[in-house]
């Protein structure tokens, strides 16, 4: 019992920020929320671990723990009180709130976090934290009724990340099931604010309030009950939304302001925040793209402006930075390490021109291309999946952009699987790929991009570029409590990445969010930005629903 | 009986191949069902789930002899496996609610088209030259000419989205209780119009083509000369001597329209997010959820050989010639 009593600076930071402290003010209990669900049929699963219907009912039917709100860089707190690691990293203990309950009216305790935490130890596929498969967790043990400590099998100060995902089941209905990845749970008992299932059919599901919600002396969740409805794809959710017969939208929408705002401008809103990175990942093993002044060119080549006005309706963020990680990231900028690079992020033809020049590119055959310095062609292809309209219209206008400076490139349209292997194989000439953001913390992304142990695995490593320093810079990043170390680490990665350019990045991929005011009020929106609005992750999911009243 | 004895052996033999047709393609595809759901997951699932979905989806075991024959045994067995779209639920399930939508949208589209189609067909036939035999066929080439999807987004976007007379998806409003109850049973009806209508334009215009063909042939043969000299009415000539043999030809036509009508109903269910089969087999094409492509294909090989069987028997009734 020596350490526990510590807590690190990382869970200080988190723990500051409560952020039920900013509901303004409380509303009337009542209404009822209608959301789209893209799938064939409803049936009566309400297993979080089913492929079924699992993210339906993740965080709203089953809280996690603690929700990471990476919009404000916070910590909404669910389950969980707080939680902080051992001073040697070794373990971290989690405290859970007292007094919660099933709703069915057990009590919530440790054991049942316990539990669930095990089932990934046993079998693979109930493992929603990944640190079984991952060799990281080595045991888990109960302390008292609300203490749970999770003991590690190396120092790591970045299992926290992973937490959230965990589904926390009820060990007393699910000890008793014999095989949980078939289990259906037609009659759910659960955590969340809306556990009650009032009908099931093919093509609408009805889950109502949770009787025991541990929420329920602060009103919440204001919202009675959530309607699925079942669509098939995005044109019928538009048509839906249109006609008022849905509230929450996740879909790409063609011209939405003509066809969903216009209609109804008061009610009818959109706001898509910035979520992943998207990049061109270069191979630097071959000519061209080895030598670091074609890169920069590539970079400079490039209006980004245009490109999302054009290629995708001017939904993505375009990306001003070469640092590695987009606005999605934001909270962890370092100004100045991007003011370094940042010119390579702006249309500057004439610039790239020169640089191109000045390294000896020149159109030595008079074709109107340029050649290599060694008198070589210079003719790639870019890899775009087949079918991915808006990214291959993205190809098509960087192959233009490349030409207008007298560089030939090709779009190259490939299925799945050759696009699939080439990037995990490094077998391509250049490819347009996202980048990771399923983490709280940008040295996930920067780990895909650069760890020689993601080779072969990940689609952002085999470009070329990795370095034994950058290997043990991002091992120490997890190994480290240390807040301002991490921002070093982050810092000297930040420029490993615009120094090298493997990538080049172009936009931020937008969060396809459209909200319908007419009946339900609270949306997250640009004015009102305090989340992520993503439907399909059960913790961004909770923070919205937990906002949203009946007007 | 050796007509129906030899009709059963042709089926039996058609059945086989079609089935055997029905493993071989889709694993003629590129890429695996796991990688396409990777793949339109566009990297927000982590690499480690990829194995857990293989092994759970069983994609890797067997040589592919082995699998055909585990096909075979499944599919007379009825057992069809779990879908990959909604794992772990079995195909079967998926396919029992899925069915009676489409055999009622196609069963109900058929009938009104061929009552309406044959009844425009033998009037114009049989009044040649009249208003309705220069207007009528023509228009209705015109129409059913049209893409069946062209036909379905236009109907769509005027009578559902624009003027908002008909709902826009769904078999009934899910807000409704199932049950036989008015309220049901007038949304199901409601929900189907437009559906039913997009099969009926397209599949009107040639019925009354056919019949209006095979008619015109028939009104030139001597026995109807003869009908009219015994002095019979028109009506009774039209129906019992010309109508009776003209049908014929038509009923070989229905039976091979089968087909066309659930590739029909894939389009049409599409854009009205109708509950049936035809929706079903395009959202598995694009997962490449073999089980499922699998049973519908085969479903739809059993509707057509029903069909054609259900024809060569009504050939037995019409036709007294077939009956030695």
């Amino acid at each position: 019992m020596k350490k526990l009593g510590l807590t690190i600076a990382v869970a200080t930071i988190l723990s500051t920020a409560v952020l039920n402290a900013q509901a303004a003010g409380t509303h009337a209990q009542g209404g009822t929320l209608t959301v789209p669900i893209i799938t064939q049929t409803f049936i009566d699963d309400f297993n979080p671990y089913s492929g079924a219907q699992g993210d339906m009912v993740a965080g709203t039917m089953f809280e996690p723990l603690w929700a990471p709100n990476t919009m404000l860089g916070k910590t909404n707190w669910r389950l969980a009180s707080n939680y902080s690691f051992a001073n040697d990293l070794k373990s971290m203990t989690i405290n859970l709130k007292p007094g919660l309950t099933w709703s069915d009216g057990e009590t919530l305790d440790a054991e049942d976090v316990v539990f669930s935490l095990n089932l990934g130890k046993e079998d693979a596929k109930l493992d929603s934290t990944g640190q079984w498969s991952a060799g990281k967790f080595a045991s888990v043990e109960a302390l008292d009724a609300t203490t749970v400590r999770i003991n590690f099998t190396t120092a790591d100060g970045t299992i926290d990340w992973h937490i959230p995902r965990l589904h926390v089941v009820p060990e007393h209905i699910w000890k008793d099931v014999e095989d949980i990845s078939t289990f259906k749970n037609s009659n759910p008992v659960g955590s969340g604010p809306i556990t009650e299932v009032r009908q099931v059919r093919d093509n609408q599901i009805e889950i109502c309030r949770n009787p025991n919600y541990y929420k329920a002396d602060q009103g919440l969740p204001y919202l009675n009950c959530i309607k699925f409805r079942q669509y098939t794809d995005n044109s019928q959710i538009q048509a839906a939304l249109i006609n008022d017969e849905i509230d929450w939208g996740s879909n790409f929408i063609a011209d939405i302001d003509k066809t969903y705002v216009d209609p109804n401008p008061q009610n009818h809103g959109y706001w898509y925040p910035a979520n992943d990175l998207i990049n061109i990942y270069l191979n630097t093993r071959e000519a061209p793209f080895s030598d670091i002044n074609f890169r920069k060119a590539f970079s400079m080549s490039l209006d980004r402006e245009i490109i999302v006005d054009l290629a995708a309706y001017g939904y993505p963020t375009a990306e001003t930075h070469v640092t590695g990680i987009g606005e999605f990231f934001k909270t962890h900028f370092n100004d100045d390490e991007n003011a370094k690079y940042d010119y390579l992020a702006e249309y500057n033809p004439q610039a790239a021109m020169a640089l191109l020049d000045e390294a000896g590119y020149i159109d030595t055959d008079g074709d109107g291309f340029l050649e290599n310095p060694d008198g070589s062609e210079i003719n790639f292809d870019i890899h775009v999946v087949n079918g991915w309209t808006d990214w291959v219209q993205t190809v098509q206008m960087v192959s233009e952009y490349l030409a207008e400076i007298g560089i030939k490139a090709n779009t190259k349209t490939v299925d799945w699987s050759v696009y699939d292997s080439a990037l995990k194989e490094g077998t391509y000439q250049a490819s347009i790929n996202w980048s990771r953001t399923n983490g709280e913390d940008p040295i996930q992304a920067y780990r895909d991009y650069f760890h020689t142990t993601q080779q072969g695995l990940s689609w952002h490593t085999n470009h070329g570029i990795s370095s034994p320093d950058v290997d043990a810079l991002i091992d120490e990043y997890s190994a480290t409590s240390d807040v301002d170390r991490r921002k070093d680490i982050l810092s000297e990665l930040m420029d490993f990445t615009g120094k090298n350019l493997a990538f080049v990045p172009l936009f931020s991929n937008p969060t396809w969010y459209q909200y319908n005011a007419t009946r339900i009020g609270g949306w997250p929106s640009a004015e009102n930005a305090f989340v992520q609005p993503v439907f399909y992750n059960g913790s961004n999911k909770l923070i919205v629903f937990e906002q949203l009243y009946a007007k | 009986m050796s007509f129906v004895a030899r009709r059963f052996v042709f089926y039996f033999v058609a059945i086989m191949v079609a089935i055997t047709f029905n493993f071989i393609m889709p694993r003629l595809m590129p890429g695996d069902p796991v990688a396409a759901i990777f793949a339109s997951a566009q990297g927000r699932m982590p690499l480690e789930t990829l194995q857990a979905y293989k092994e759970m989806l069983g994609f890797v075991d067997g040589p592919l002899w082995v699998q055909y024959f585990r096909y075979l045994k499944s599919i007379f067995t009825w057992d069809l496996g779990p879908t990959i779209m909604l794992y772990p639920l079995p195909v079967t399930e998926l396919l029992a609610v899925k069915v009676p939508w489409t055999f009622g949208l196609a069963g109900m589209s058929t009938l009104i088209s061929v009552t309406i189609g044959l009844l425009i067909g033998t009037y114009a036939s049989y009044h040649r030259g009249g208003l309705t035999d220069r207007f009528m066929p023509g228009f209705w080439a015109f129409v059913s000419a049209m893409p069946q999807p062209v036909t379905a987004l236009f109907v769509f976007f005027l009578l559902a989205l624009s003027w908002k007379w008909f709902p826009l998806s769904y078999g009934a409003n899910p807000d409704l209780e199932p049950g036989w109850t008015l309220g049901y049973i007038s949304s199901v009806l409601h929900h189907s119009v437009l559906p039913i209508l997009c099969m009926v334009l397209g599949g009107i215009g040639a019925w009354i083509f056919n019949m209006r063909n095979a008619m015109i042939n028939v009104l030139g043969e001597d026995y109807i000369t003869m009908a009219k000299a015994k002095g019979l009415s028109n009506r009774r000539i039209m129906t019992h001597y010309a109508a009776r043999n003209a049908l014929l030809p038509v009923v070989t036509a229905v039976s091979m329209q089968v087909g066309f009508v659930m590739a029909g109903a894939i389009f049409i269910e599409t854009v009205f997010n109708y509950p049936g089969v035809g929706l079903l087999l395009f959202k598995a094409l694009g997962a490449r959820d073999y089980p499922t492509m699998q049973a519908c294909f085969l479903l739809i090989v059993v509707f057509v050989l029903v069909a054609n069987f259900i024809a060569d028997l009504l050939y037995l009734w019409l036709d007294p010639r077939l009956r030695n």
